[in-house]
């Protein structure tokens, strides 16, 4: 029988963990992921989780050593954020590339200079492409439960890419709130074994020898990229199907890359991933109390990038109302262009017009939350009425200030260093 | 064309070698099976190890320092130098302590 | 589990049809290893010449189960492999590391250290060609005083520090064994070889490997110039073992240097009075050693 329990998203992931039941974890301290491992190391030597619980001397040598491991056929775990997770970056196109079935969570957290431990996501959209399925959890339940799943998924022989989940740094790490934790047999019926079978690719074989991550000449070298960008983008059915399997043996979960909320009939729409989901959520119900028709998509999963989901929910027959105005909501900046995130939605969008004909929604940018700023339901109000009153008026952003020359990225935050408010200091 | 028993000692060996022009039979990760060899490094080497076989008392110390593994033994337990793999290096030559073995040019262009 | 010796060598070959150049002597240290510890070994060969030259698809030149690590997480990856091994109570299975000077003692030293710290069961072997070989004979903190590399052209700037003692860093890990070797002998190393594959723990040898692309020496030279380092007391032979070290060689005079330095053009070039400034230095490794011998065959703590 499920227990519920009061857990940190960071317990909860432990917990998932203790659940998969790897052979081997290796991690190395950052805040805020500790509370993940030091939990982990609890549970091992008490006995209630049988791996190997290794302490490394740093987040590379943290994933190489779980590459040896799942080359010798072994589940493994590991957690790590922000500059740890930059630090590994390297391993991290290496694990993906060798095709190692492994997971790891990541604590989004801000990256230095300056320094700041607080979440934001940028460590993890700066490696968007470094061939890792991306998932982002709302809530500390929903952490576990991709955990979970992100075994199944990444062991998928047709798949074998490993998985990264993200919980956002303090405001899902660690904040408490009741989470189902599964009995040890319901995880036992849903995963596979935790030990790669003989002959499973990328494992060492005592009866036939294998080399493995070895090098590839340039012609070579293609084909194996083209099998692992088909592989990812193949995970995307699995990554469904998993979630659906999920729903039946625990009878909940979202089983799409991407949640709507309230989404079929808004003229409004604001695409956001991540914890601020829940602040959206209520944001929305609070708009349409005042009679403006506004909804939110949720990207559960960045890579691969639901492109065909995305559309279907902005373009449905079944919509009720034609999408207007798309805000894009994340807490990352690419310098220089704009957020990660609103690329990636925009090059969807753009490949769904184009084939179409016609224009595309226009999307608006808002980068806020960097650093562990606090985004208030106000906030996204705010956002909200901006996407309801820019239809046909181009850059008439008044709640938050632009970028120069990047007009449609806006950032949270600014609003006391807008040009008109600087007399007011000198005065 | 020799057997490719005779040209190398298992596990490593020569094995024909055609590269996959389709998906379906692609290795499913950048991983080969250990000894297969495809190609022979026979064109590398512009000397060739004479090995006087008359006074040899198979003390084997020319097969002990050859870097490539090319040297094996015959029947008669007496050393021959594999023409897939010696690089010409001449290792063996300056090994021998009774100097049998004589570095001549050779190539294989 | 049958001795190491040049006697007991099985004739089967675990490492042929690699990409290396002639007379190298890494890729002869290799062979041996393999040859010695057999098909249930597991190797782990970071980024460098063993890795470039041994696993280009289609031509795998290993014949064991064998993995190229991220060049800085040779470590690492032994850990992983290990810790597997010891959670599915496996046995027999020697896991070793390979993995060049640089790979050794630059970039991988972090984790060569967390490996060593961690008590794994592994055997790591470095082979010391003295540069980066791989990507053309750029300096490392391997390279001996006044050798020329692409990136030290003089030599002069290669005196900037002496070699790493990369012997006793480990040794200062409190691992059981350690040692030092030449692919001038042969029995030496395989010896040292079957005393780690015993240990219960890591154990970890720096292996001297002559480069003659990298050093400018005949491709035959690679035996020989491995002696003449051990005569001339620029490459001692050592072993750590448990606490205790024991020099295993200690010549009574030492060969001229010329007899090392002169085949290789690397060393062309330097002054006599450079010459004796390495002698020098080689006399202070000495008296060192000979103290650090001492003074843990005396230690109440060995």
């Amino acid at each position: 029988m499920a227990s519920v329990e009061f857990l940190s998203g960071n317990e909860a992931v432990a917990q998932a963990v203790r659940l998969a039941r790897p052979r081997v974890i290796a991690a190395y301290p950052i805040t805020p992921q500790t509370t993940v491992v030091e939990r982990l190391s609890e549970i091992v030597e008490a006995g209630e989780l049988d791996a190997q619980f290794v302490h490394v001397e740093s987040e590379h040598s943290a994933l190489a050593l779980l590459m040896g491991s799942a080359a010798m056929g072994a589940r493994t775990f590991t957690a790590t954020s922000s500059q740890g997770l930059l630090y590994m970056a390297e391993c991290l196109y290496y694990a993906s590339g060798g095709r190692w079935p492994l997971v790891m969570m990541n604590a989004n957290r801000a990256l230095a200079l300056p320094w700041n431990i607080y979440g934001d996501q940028s460590d993890s959209l700066a490696l968007i492409s470094s061939g890792w399925i991306q998932a982002y959890a709302e809530d500390a339940q929903e952490a576990l439960d991709m955990i979970i799943q992100a075994y199944a998924v990444a062991e998928d022989i047709e798949v074998r890419t490993p998985v990264l989940v993200n919980l956002d740094g303090f405001v899902l790490t660690h904040t408490y709130e009741a989470v189902s934790v599964p009995d040890q047999l319901e995880v036992d019926r849903f995963l596979p074994p935790p030990d790669l079978p003989e002959g499973y690719p990328g494992t060492f074989s005592m009866s036939k020898p294998q080399s493995l991550a070895i090098t590839a000449g340039p012609g070579d070298y293609t084909v194996f990229k083209y099998q692992q960008h088909a592989a990812v983008m193949h995970s995307a059915a699995v990554i469904r199907s998993v979630g659906e399997k999920f729903h039946q043996h625990f009878g909940r979960g979202a089983t799409g890359l991407i949640e709507g909320y309230r989404s079929e009939d808004a003229e409004f729409i604001l695409i956001t991933l991540g914890s601020v989901s829940g602040t959206v959520r209520q944001a929305i119900d609070e708009l349409r109390r005042q009679g403006v028709a506004v909804g939110m998509l949720r990207l559960r999963y960045l890579r691969p990038f639901p492109t065909e989901e995305l559309v279907e929910y902005l373009y449905s027959s079944t919509r009720t109302r034609h999408v207007q105005n798309i805000g894009v909501l994340e807490k990352d900046i690419s310098f220089g262009h704009q957020g990660s995130v609103s690329l990636e939605v925009k090059s969807a969008l753009y490949e769904y017009a184009s084939r179409q004909g016609g224009a595309a929604v226009p999307v608006l940018n808002f980068v806020a939350g960097l650093g562990g700023q606090d985004i208030s339901g106000e906030d996204v109000q705010n956002i909200f009425l901006e996407l309801a009153s820019s239809v046909n008026a181009a850059n008439q952003s008044q709640q938050t200030l632009s970028a120069p020359g990047f007009s449609d990225v806006r950032f949270l935050g600014l609003e006391p260093f807008r040009e008109e408010n600087q007399h007011q200091d000198a005065a | 064309m020799k057997k490719p028993e005779e040209v190398s000692n298992p596990p490593c060996h020569l094995r024909p070698f055609k590269r996959s022009t389709s998906l379906a039979i692609w290795p499913n990760s950048p991983q080969a099976d250990s000894g297969h060899l495809a190609f022979s490094n026979k064109d590398w080497r512009n000397m060739w190890p004479q090995i006087e076989w008359q006074a040899c008392n198979s003390c084997s110390l020319c097969l002990l320092f050859c870097p490539e593994g090319a040297i094996s033994w015959n029947a008669n337990r007496l050393p021959i130098v594999q023409e897939d793999w010696c690089k010409g290096c001449g290792l063996c030559a300056r090994e021998c302590p009774k100097n049998l073995i004589a570095m001549i040019p050779q190539t294989h262009r | 589990m049958k001795k190491i010796s040049i006697k007991m060598l099985p004739d089967d070959e675990y490492f042929v049809g690699h990409k290396g150049c002639g007379g190298c002597g890494g890729s002869l240290i290799l062979r041996w290893t393999l040859k010695a510890l057999g098909e249930r070994c597991h190797i782990v060969i970071p980024a460098g010449c063993m890795s470039a030259i041994g696993f280009i698809y289609p031509q795998m030149a290993l014949g064991v189960n064998a993995m190229i690590a991220p060049f800085a997480a040779t470590g690492a990856v032994l850990s992983g492999i290990a810790a597997v091994i010891r959670a599915k109570g496996l046995t027999d299975i020697p896991v070793v590391g390979f993995a060049g000077d640089g790979a050794t003692a630059d970039i991988g030293l972090q984790s060569l250290s967390g490996a060593l710290d961690r008590r794994e069961k592994i055997i790591y072997i470095c082979y010391d060609n003295e540069a980066y070989m791989n990507t053309g004979i750029q300096r490392s903190s391997a390279t001996p005083q006044g050798a020329r590399t692409t990136t030290s052209p003089s030599g002069q700037t290669a005196f900037a520090g002496s070699k790493k003692d990369l012997l006793r860093i480990a040794a200062a890990h409190g691992i059981p064994y350690a040692a030092t070797a030449s692919v001038g002998h042969p029995a030496d190393f395989l010896r040292k070889l079957d005393r780690a594959r015993q240990i219960d723990g890591p154990s970890f040898l720096h292996v001297f490997a002559p480069c003659p692309t990298g050093w400018g020496c005949a491709t035959d030279a690679t035996t020989e110039l491995g002696r003449s380092v051990v005569t001339t007391g620029l490459w001692p032979l050592l072993e750590w073992d448990h606490g205790k070290i024991r020099i295993n060689q200690a010549p009574h005079s030492f060969a001229p240097l010329a007899t090392y330095l002169a085949p290789q053009a690397r060393f062309r070039g330097l002054e006599a009075n450079q010459i004796e400034a390495l002698a020098a230095e080689r006399d202070r490794t000495w008296v060192a050693l000979r103290a650090w011998e001492r003074e843990t065959t005396n230690s109440v703590l060995a």
